[in-house]
Parts: structure tokens; sequence; C-alpha cells
């Protein structure tokens, strides 16, 4: 038995999920949560195998609640399941160490299963895939060569702020660097990734991530 | 759209209570005009003193009046008329002023001038400054050459002309600053209501994206669990259940075009303008089957979304209008920036217009209101708009100042 705790501030899609999830005999809901902070304190009692954890919500939103969750146990699977589709906001959620995404209206019943099963095997979890969702035109990615092995550890830093939607002025601070170093090493990934925007850029290393079908939640440090 | 009236209606209210502020400083203005015309009235060494008591005594009473009018107009045709009529109190009460202490007078008469001329600048820009320059230089002109004075010629007419001059010059600067102040003031006012539109876009977006759309994707699995639960009953309840399903998919997808049309200023920036206008086009051309030729760059630098909201709403009212009235099938398209300015080039080689229109408000005569849209939304922006007709087809050139909020 699956045991899984779903967590979203809407009720209806709670409730939504749990008819689905309950009727697959080998899963068992272990309990709800309605924000960050009551999941963490939900997930330190019933230790659930995954979460299903939505990332807009009052109080405490998801990301924080998956890093939360994973400090304590990083073996809990966590899937976001949302209805945003922002790129910058996914890789954040990846970056967080969640599992994969399942973005509402673009999987169905069956799917959602399927995906629950898949994660708690280890595996990770984009759907739609991030091409479908953001346009495969968008941003160049040589499927070959691994994109972090282009990077220097700086770059990679640079990406991850990006990647948290931060500025060029946060991210100077965050590093200690001037901005102007800062534009130098974006302009180097831009030129390393192929891409002409932090949008694109961050697409990118949503689509290394899953490419090998496995999420790298600490894929961007190395 | 009530918001959409409010805004509106709050822009009438905004451009009252102007006219209201600037009537009552003009009125404390005026009352300083009591001591100095009773001054005055002593260097002359009172040549009237009943003249001198009637002028001081009426601008008491319009200063009065025009106080409690100012309070009690609610609308903008009745303070306009209001200022008229001040306007012409000061003028009358000035010109009587300059006949009673003497015509020769001639600094008195300038300074006067000055005053009436600079108010009729501030309250009705350059028209009311060209009217008062006009109507003043005549007035000096019977005052000082002809038997009205009592010493006709008494100044000489190259002063006459400096200062008539020197005067006009400061007028017409104090009118067009005025204008131009006015301008600036409606621009501003029109960019706060643009920006509130897209914040109040946003939420309300926002609102639909987390709470209904959510909503409807938990009914959907809610409703398709519940057709698997009685899918072997065979009472059609599962069809039930699965045309809610269905229906809660449906609803799903329209509420998601619904956003992407309120959230079209945050797309077009996050999108890159390149792409956005590039996607326009391409629906455009597999809907109306007209070929587009374009030269659009790449990639554009980060750009004001008011602008882009403004450049989309133009290329798309233009693509209507060619494709409703130009009988064309073929359009092509320029779009670049150059020395801060966005320029758009969009010619179609359709049959034109069948006359020349003397302007662009002539199209509204013939239902075309397109035009006329693009116009004033390029003018508003502070853009200039261009458009060649000929038999082989129209052109549009479009420039707009690049802004940053």
């Amino acid at each position: 038995m699956i045991s899984i705790v779903i967590v979203d501030d809407n009720f209806v899609a709670r409730r939504g999920l749990r008819s689905v999830l309950e009727s697959d005999t080998g899963i068992f809901i272990a309990g709800e949560a309605s924000n960050g902070q009551e999941a963490i304190n939900l997930c330190n009692s019933v230790d659930p195998e995954l979460v299903l954890m939505d990332i807009r919500m009052p109080d405490m939103d998801g990301i924080s609640a998956t890093q939360a969750i994973l400090n304590k146990k990083p073996e809990t699977k966590i899937l976001m399941l949302t209805v945003i589709d922002d790129p910058c906001i996914l890789a954040n959620a990846i970056n967080a160490g969640a599992a994969g995404y399942l973005i509402y209206g673009h999987f169905s019943p069956q799917e959602l299963i399927k995906a629950v099963k898949t994660a708690v095997a280890g595996k990770a979890i984009s759907l739609p895939p991030v091409d479908d969702l953001f346009g495969a035109a968008q941003g160049a990615s040589s499927p070959d060569i691994d994109i972090w092995q282009r990077l220097t550890q700086r770059e990679k830093e640079v990406l991850n702020l990006i990647g948290t939607g931060c500025e060029n002025r946060e991210i100077a601070r965050v590093l200690n660097i001037e901005e102007k170093t800062v534009k130098n090493h974006i302009n180097s990934i831009y030129s390393k990734l192929g891409v002409n925007t932090r949008q694109e850029a961050v697409l990118c290393v949503l689509r290394s991530r899953f490419k090998n079908g496995k999420a790298r939640s600490a894929g961007m440090s190395g | 759209m009530s918001g959409m009236l409010k805004m509106l209606t709050k822009t009438t209210e905004q451009e009252l209570g102007e006219s209201k502020r600037l009537e009552k400083v003009l009125i404390l203005q005026r009352w300083l005009y009591v001591p100095a015309v009773l001054l005055a009235g002593w260097l002359y060494s009172w040549p009237s003193l009943a003249g001198i008591i009637a002028i001081v005594v009426g601008l008491v009473i319009v200063n009065i009046a025009g106080f409690y009018a100012n309070k009690a107009t609610t609308g903008m045709a009745a303070q306009r008329l209001l200022g008229f009529f001040m306007l012409s109190a000061d003028f009358c009460a000035g010109w009587a002023l300059i006949f009673i202490l003497e015509p020769d007078k001639n600094l008195l008469f300038y300074i006067v001038f000055s005053l009436i001329i600079a108010e009729a600048a501030i309250r009705f820009e350059l028209r009311g400054a060209l009217v008062m320059d006009l109507l003043f230089s005549l007035g000096m002109l019977f005052g000082i050459y002809l038997p009205l004075s009592s010493q006709p010629g008494s100044f000489p007419m190259a002063n006459y002309l400096l200062l008539l001059g020197v005067m006009s010059f400061a007028s017409l600067m104090v009118g067009m600053v005025a204008r131009e102040w006015r301008k600036q003031r409606r621009y501003a006012v029109q960019l706060a209501a643009e920006r509130t539109l897209l914040l109040e876009r946003r939420r309300i977006s926002s609102e639909l994206h987390d709470s209904i759309l959510k909503s409807l994707q938990g009914l959907s699995l809610e409703a398709y669990s519940m057709a698997q639960d009685h899918s072997e009953e065979g009472n059609g309840f599962s069809e039930k259940a699965n045309y809610i399903q269905e229906v809660c998919q449906l609803l799903s997808r329209q509420i998601r075009s619904v956003i992407m049309e309120l959230r079209i200023e945050d797309i077009m920036q996050e999108k890159n303008l390149s792409a956005y206008i590039n996607d326009l086009l391409d629906a455009w051309t597999v809907r109306t089957h007209i070929e587009v030729e374009r030269d659009i760059p790449d990639f554009f630098p980060s750009i004001d979304p008011t602008l882009t909201h403004n450049l989309h709403n133009i290329i798309s009212e233009a693509l209507l209008n060619i494709e409703r009235h130009s009988g064309a099938s073929k359009v092509w398209i320029k779009l670049a920036i150059e020395n801060g300015e966005m320029l758009l080039e969009l010619e179609d080689n359709g049959h034109g217009f069948y006359s020349e229109p003397e302007n662009v408000y002539s199209y509204l005569k013939r239902g075309s209101l397109g035009l006329v849209s693009i116009k004033e939304r390029v003018e508003l922006a502070g853009g200039s708009f261009i458009i060649q007709n000929s038999p082989n087809g129209v052109k549009l050139y479009i420039k707009q100042p690049l802004r940053k909020m």
C-alpha cells in the first residue's frame, strides 16, 4: 500500500484527488493538509511515502514545505500538483527536491495513479513533458551532452538563482559579487546553452532534469 | 466592466477637480488686484475716484460670486463657462482701469495686459493667449494712436511693437506650457488607469487560475471516480458522471483561454515580443488565408507592458481592417526599434480606399472605427501615424516612443 498525503488549500481539489486515488486498491490516503505548515506537521506524524503538494497556498507555500519535509525525511517522494505552469516556479520546486510535477488539466485520472506509483518507484514525473508545456522551440538543448558539464560552478549558482526568479541585483547580493559580473555569467550561460532569455535558460534546465527519467533534485549544484 | 466605468468617471471627476482648484487659485490671486488697483489710483492721484471704487467693488462682487459658483458647478461645461465669465470680467476691469488712469501711462497697460493674457493662456492655452493678444494689441492701437487718447501718438510706434512682440511671445510660451502640462496630466491619468487595469487583470486571472480552475479540476476528478464506481450499474449514472467530467474539462480550457487574454501583457513580456507578434500573425493567416511577409527582429529588449499592449491592439486592429475592407491577398509587416522609437510599417495589396479621405476622422463617417482607434492609440502614447492610400493598397507608418514605467 502506498501511503499518500494530499496538500492543497482547495477543498474540492483535495476531495477529487482523494476519490480518484482511493479507487486504486494499492493506494491509501494517510491524510490531507490545506497549507505548508499543516503538511509538515502531518508528514511528521503519519510519515507518508508520497506527498501530492500544491505550490501556491496561504501561510506557507508548497516549495518551502517541500524543503522542510525533505530536510527531515529525505526518502519521502514529493510531487508538485498545481495549476501553475511557470517554468521558474517549477524549476524552483525541483530545486527544493520535488520528484516531479503534475499540472492540472494535463493528465487523466489514470495517469495520476500511474504517476504516483512511478514516483514511489524512484522515477521523475513531468506531466505534461517540458516541451509539450512550453513548446520545443524555446531554448536549444543538445540531447547528447549533459548541460551541466558545460557550466562552471559559479554559472550553476547563478542559473540556480535565476530559476528562483532572482533579479541580477539580488543574485549579486546573494553571491557577494558585482552586478556586472553577474551579467557576464548570464551571457556566458546563454551562449553555452544556446538561449536568449532567462525563461529559455530555466526551460533548458528543466528539460535536462527530466531527460533521463530521473529528477535531479541537486542537479544544479553539480 | 464596472471597474472600467469607475475609472472613466474618476478621470472626468479628476479633470473637474483640477479645473476647480485652478479657478480657486485665480480667485485668490484676484483678491490681490483690489489693493493693486487702489495703489494705482493713489499713484495716479485719483483721476476718477468713482471709477476706481466701481472697479474695486466690481472685482469684489465678481470674486465672491465666482467663489460660490466654483463650489456649485458639477460639470466640465459649467466649469468652462465660469472660467470664460471670470476671464471676461478681468478683461473688462483691465480696460476700465486703463481708460480711467489715462491711456498714456503705457507701463501700467502692459502690466494689466500681461496679467490678463497670462490668465487667458492658463485657462484656454494657446488659443486663449492668441485671442487676448489680438484684443489688447487692437485696443492699444486705438487707445494710443486714435483720438481716444488725450495725447494721441505720444507713445512711439517702435516701443508699442516691441512691447507687443515681447508680450505675445511670453503669452504664447505660457499657453504652450499650459497645453503641454494638461496633455501630460491626461497622459499620466491614462497611464495610471492602464496600470490599474493591468493589476486588476492580474488579480482576476490569478483568482480564476488558483481557485476556479482548480475547483473545476477537482470536480472533474470526482466525476471520473463516480463514473468508475457506477460503471457496471447500467442505469445511465456513469454516463452522466462522464458528461460532468467532460464539461468540467471544457470549462477549464475556456477559463485557461480567458486567463491567457487577461495576461496578455505578461505573456508578451515573458514570451518575447517577436514571438508574440509572429503567433498573432500566424493565427491570422490561418484564419484569413492572407499571406504575411514579415520583417521582425528575432529579439526585442524588454518593452513597457503598456506599449506592448498598445502595439498588440494596433496590429490586431489593422489586420482586422485589412481583412474586412481591403480585399488584399498579401500583407507586409515591418517592426523595428530605431532611436528609441518603435517603428511599425504595415502594407497590404488591396484596393485601397475608394476615395481619398481628407483626414483620418472622415473614415469614421464611413463606419471604419479601426483606423481612428489606431490613430488615437498611437497619439495617446505620444507617437505619430501616417497613412498612404493608393489603388494598389494602403500603407501605414506608425512611430511610438519606447518608454519605461
